[in-house]
């Protein structure tokens, strides 16, 4: 599991995050939502360690964050942040083989290669390997970015050192994404959640989050303003109270919920 | 579009390019004021491995290739390939393909250390007296910036790149305050140290520059995995697992080290740093595990012909290295990158 217990974050001098739980367990799907400024991406920040908490605390399978290695780390978790730009002129390839760095001793093995070519496969983007990196176009880099972290927590070839459960954590993977690799990713998400993989994804869409997610956390100016599965979640109410969209929820038994903004 | 080459035929090119590097250093020893036939190098070169065996070799032209072109062959190497290395690094660490060593102040650091020996030091030390000088300005310097750039966190990066500007400019009014007290005999010699040169390496100088230089090369060319997980961005690159702190300032360290060990020989040689790891990404592609092989090799090679054409072009007279470098090296550059940008 990653648990964030009671934590809260400042920045400037102004508290970011106030006093917010949350947990995802492996084979799950955790969606966070929020308006803008809410809080999601310093709770992200958290998750993975890249911020910590002024208090309360963030445990990784049961040990403080900031007790693993960061090796350790990236043995368990995979992470997609907003904005990931590359240096230098890598192959797609290159970039994904790179989600193995971790794993890997000298060279890259063939279980590394095949790995990357696998995550390459879920994304769509198997044509695109032996290209520039910096000449995809914004989606295709983003995808490459997740088939990467893909790569870091491919199930098949991970090495012994690797904890039993690993996770995968995406700061609006969405983005620049058109609508038909939206929904490819995150019925990406869905299967590696089957397969085993907890994920952590925060999202702007909200009818997305409804039907890929099986919980979802609302923030709401630093705070949680509520969690639990989707459809008691998004009620009309709390739309209107955080989001400030006046909308009519569905509930339909084969397809979920859908959300019918009214404007 | 990156070049997408398989590594047999990277290794292929490695070869060709340490053969290319041995032909030159044949060229280095043969020519010069004084030609000494292959022949004769040779001849030389076994006297000096076993010298009981009497060899006929004019002792002129024997004392020419052991004791001035060959420590000056070993130098223009072991300087070519740290600052290719070390250039490869930097622009890895900065993420930036404009970072050299002159950023971290090493090569202004190791200026103010040379102007301070030969203004104000007499002649303390002897031969090695210089290049310690300037060896101790150098690593001075690059501490100096490595310690104002401490506890930024995350913008350490930037803060280096910025206390690096702020060393170097103390450093250049340094020794522009010793070059307007110096007297005229004190003031050519700075001025010829400024401006690079391999005419300074001899043996003594060698054995103090040259382990360190060659450690330094060879624990760089370990980077290379770290530095493409670098090339994500530091977060990106911690979040795969790299300890991201230890590694730059690990880096930087050997890079400062070993470039100050043989900049405090040769002076300030421009251009190499930058250009070099340039020129192997536009040959190799990105990858840093091959970048940083291939820079050493071509930072040797680049340097050995500049300083054959150093000492031929004008002899008996020599035109410093570091003139030749940028002259050569520069038009090389820019025909290489306009020959990148032409759609393929």
């Amino acid at each position: 599991m990653i648990v964030a217990r009671g934590v809260w974050a400042r920045a400037s001098g102004r508290w970011i995050l106030r006093d917010v739980s949350c947990a995802v367990a492996p084979g799950e799907v955790l969606g966070v939502l929020g308006p803008n400024a809410a809080g999601k991406s310093t709770l992200f920040s958290l998750l993975t360690s890249e911020l910590t908490p002024d208090s309360g605390d963030v445990t990784l399978n049961g040990t403080p964050l900031r007790a693993h290695s960061p090796r350790a780390l990236a043995r368990a978790r995979g992470v997609v942040r907003q904005r990931s730009d590359v240096a230098f002129d890598l192959r797609v390839l290159d970039v994904v083989l790179l989600g193995r760095f971790c794993h890997a001793g000298r060279g890259d093995t063939r279980a590394d290669v095949d790995a990357a070519r696998r995550a390459l496969a879920d994304v769509d983007l198997s044509d695109l390997a032996e290209r520039s990196y910096t000449h995809l176009s914004g989606g295709e880099q983003r995808r490459a970015q997740i088939a990467r972290a893909l790569a870091q927590v491919d199930a098949d070839s991970a090495d012994p050192a690797s904890p039993p459960h690993r996770y995968l954590l995406l700061d609006e993977p969405l983005a620049n994404l058109d609508m038909c690799h939206q929904l490819d990713i995150l019925s990406l998400l869905r299967r590696k959640a089957r397969e085993g993989l907890g994920v952590v994804v925060v999202l702007h869409e909200l009818g997305l989050a409804a039907r890929a997610c099986d919980r979802l956390l609302v923030l709401h100016e630093g705070r949680a303003a509520r969690e639990g599965p989707p459809a008691d979640v998004l009620t009309p109410r709390l739309l209107q109270d955080v989001f400030r969209l006046r909308a009519r929820v569905r509930r339909d038994a084969s397809e979920g919920l859908s959300i019918d903004l009214l404007w | 579009m990156t070049p997408a080459l398989t590594s047999r035929r990277f290794s292929a090119s490695l070869a060709g390019f340490a053969l290319a590097l041995s032909t030159a250093a044949v060229i280095a020893l043969t020519t010069g004021a004084l030609r000494v036939p292959a022949g004769d190098v040779l001849a030389a070169l076994g006297s000096a491995l076993r010298p009981t065996v009497p060899v006929a070799v004019d002792p002129a032209s024997a004392h020419v290739v052991l004791f001035v072109r060959a420590p000056r062959l070993a130098m223009a190497i072991i300087t070519g390939c740290i600052l290719g290395a070390s250039g490869a690094g930097l622009q890895g660490v900065f993420r930036n393909p404009l970072a050299d060593p002159g950023l971290l102040g090493i090569s202004s650091g190791a200026s103010l250390g040379a102007a301070l020996h030969i203004v104000a030091g007499g002649h303390a030390l002897g031969g090695v007296g210089l290049p310690l000088a300037a060896f101790a300005g150098g690593l001075g310097a690059a501490a100096l910036a490595g310690a104002f750039s401490a506890g930024a966190g995350a913008r350490a990066t930037g803060a280096l790149v910025l206390a690096g500007v702020g060393v170097n400019a103390a450093a250049g009014a340094g020794v522009g305050m010793l070059a307007h007290v110096a007297t005229d005999t004190q003031l050519r010699d700075l001025s010829f140290w400024l401006l690079g040169s391999l005419g300074g390496a001899t043996w003594p100088r060698l054995a103090v520059a040259a382990p360190v230089a060659v450690t330094s090369t060879l624990a760089l060319l370990r980077f290379g995995r770290p530095l493409n997980a670098l090339a994500l961005g530091e977060a990106d690159a911690g979040h795969l697992g790299l300890e991201v702190r230890t590694t730059r300032a690990l880096l930087l360290a050997v890079a400062a080290l070993g470039v100050s060990a043989t900049v405090a020989v040769t002076g300030p040689l421009g251009f190499v740093g930058l250009v070099v790891p340039h020129t192997a990404r536009m040959l190799f592609g990105a990858d840093a595990r091959r970048v940083l092989p291939a820079a050493a090799l071509l930072g040797a090679l680049l340097l050995v012909l500049a300083d054959i054409a150093a000492r031929t072009v004008a002899a008996p007279a020599e035109i410093p290295t570091g003139i030749v470098t940028a002259a050569v090296g520069a038009p090389f550059f820019l025909v290489l990158l306009r020959a990148q940008r032409r759609p393929a």
